[in-house]
């Protein structure tokens, strides 16, 4: 290989490495750039992830958040979930409207804790509604929390 | 001699530097004794757990010893405990970290369940609940957790 070849495939790769370092990360499950993990327990509840890049909105980690726990309830053929944003929230059983997120050194992180239900109670997501309404959302790049904010 | 020595403190050197700066000290892992009280601690959340005796120094802080698998740790039991949760990024040449603690009374018998992690920017939480299945959720609130100093 001469070393003008080789300086056009050190130049393809650091031009592909900055175009997927220049955007956030999508809805994926974990990966290097993040994504969404899936955990059993404490008690009754599952814990979902989603963590993002430093180039990731706050908000829209949040819906992802929000969508895989809806993912996990069609997988568990649940059409109703509950979620905590804490666990003082989940010990008082006080559900929460959506995920909780924060971020340190500019890469924000959702999770939530989760109790499936089979019948609506108090509180409750609609499994089929969340999956419907956030559809869009977890495949464009683009959206925003604001775009998609549920009426409630 | 002199660049390996150069050398060693650019590999060794500036990352201990760097840990020494941002508050970031080894504790040694907890191993209770045999005859020792404890009880079980599952962690939930994110970062490296410590803690101590609320009648120890902060440097004499133990790190809880995580079970991969069941992601719990055994703390001691029977007295008043202060417990730390610690969590560091770096990148771009800057170390972000954030450190939280809570002060509570373990008791034997007893599974607490421990989460922490970050609320808007750059804060973080920690919070300690009690595991009991009998309820809707299977946690309830631990009376005793109160602010640490």
């Amino acid at each position: 290989m001469n070393d003008s070849m080789r300086c056009t495939r050190v130049a393809l790769a650091a031009l592909l490495l900055g175009a997927l370092g220049g955007c956030g990360t999508q809805y994926q499950s974990l990966g290097l750039t993040g994504g969404h993990r899936d955990s059993a327990g404490p008690g009754h509840l599952e814990r979902i992830d989603f963590s993002g890049n430093g180039y990731s909105e706050p908000g829209k980690m949040k819906i992802f958040a929000l969508y895989r726990a809806a993912e996990v309830a069609q997988a568990k053929k649940k059409p109703f979930f509950v979620l905590y944003d804490s666990l003082l929230s989940a010990a008082q059983n006080r559900p929460s409207e959506m995920p909780r997120v924060g971020t340190l050194g500019g890469k924000p992180w959702a999770y939530a804790f989760v109790k499936f239900h089979d019948q609506k109670v108090a509180g409750a997501n609609d499994t089929a509604e969340v999956l419907k309404l956030y559809a869009d959302a977890v495949k464009s790049p683009v959206v925003s929390q604001n775009q998609f904010e549920p009426s409630r | 001699m002199k660049t390996l020595r150069t050398r060693a403190f650019g590999l060794i050197g500036v990352p201990a530097l760097l840990l020494a700066l941002t508050g970031c000290t080894a504790f040694p892992i907890y191993k209770p004794a045999a005859n020792e009280l404890t009880t079980p601690l599952k962690v939930s959340g994110w970062g490296t757990i410590t803690f101590r005796s609320c009648n120890q120094l902060d440097k004499d802080r133990f790190q809880l010893d995580v079970d991969a698998t069941t992601l719990t740790g055994q703390i001691p039991a029977g007295g008043c405990l202060m417990v730390n949760a610690y969590r560091s990024d770096s990148g771009y040449q800057v170390v972000h970290y954030c450190n939280t603690r809570l002060v509570f009374d373990p008791q034997p018998k007893t599974t607490y369940v421990l989460n922490s992690g970050m609320i808007d920017q750059g804060k973080c939480f920690i919070e300690i609940v009690r595991e009991d299945l009998s309820t809707e959720t299977g946690v309830v609130m631990e009376p005793s957790v109160r602010r640490a100093w």
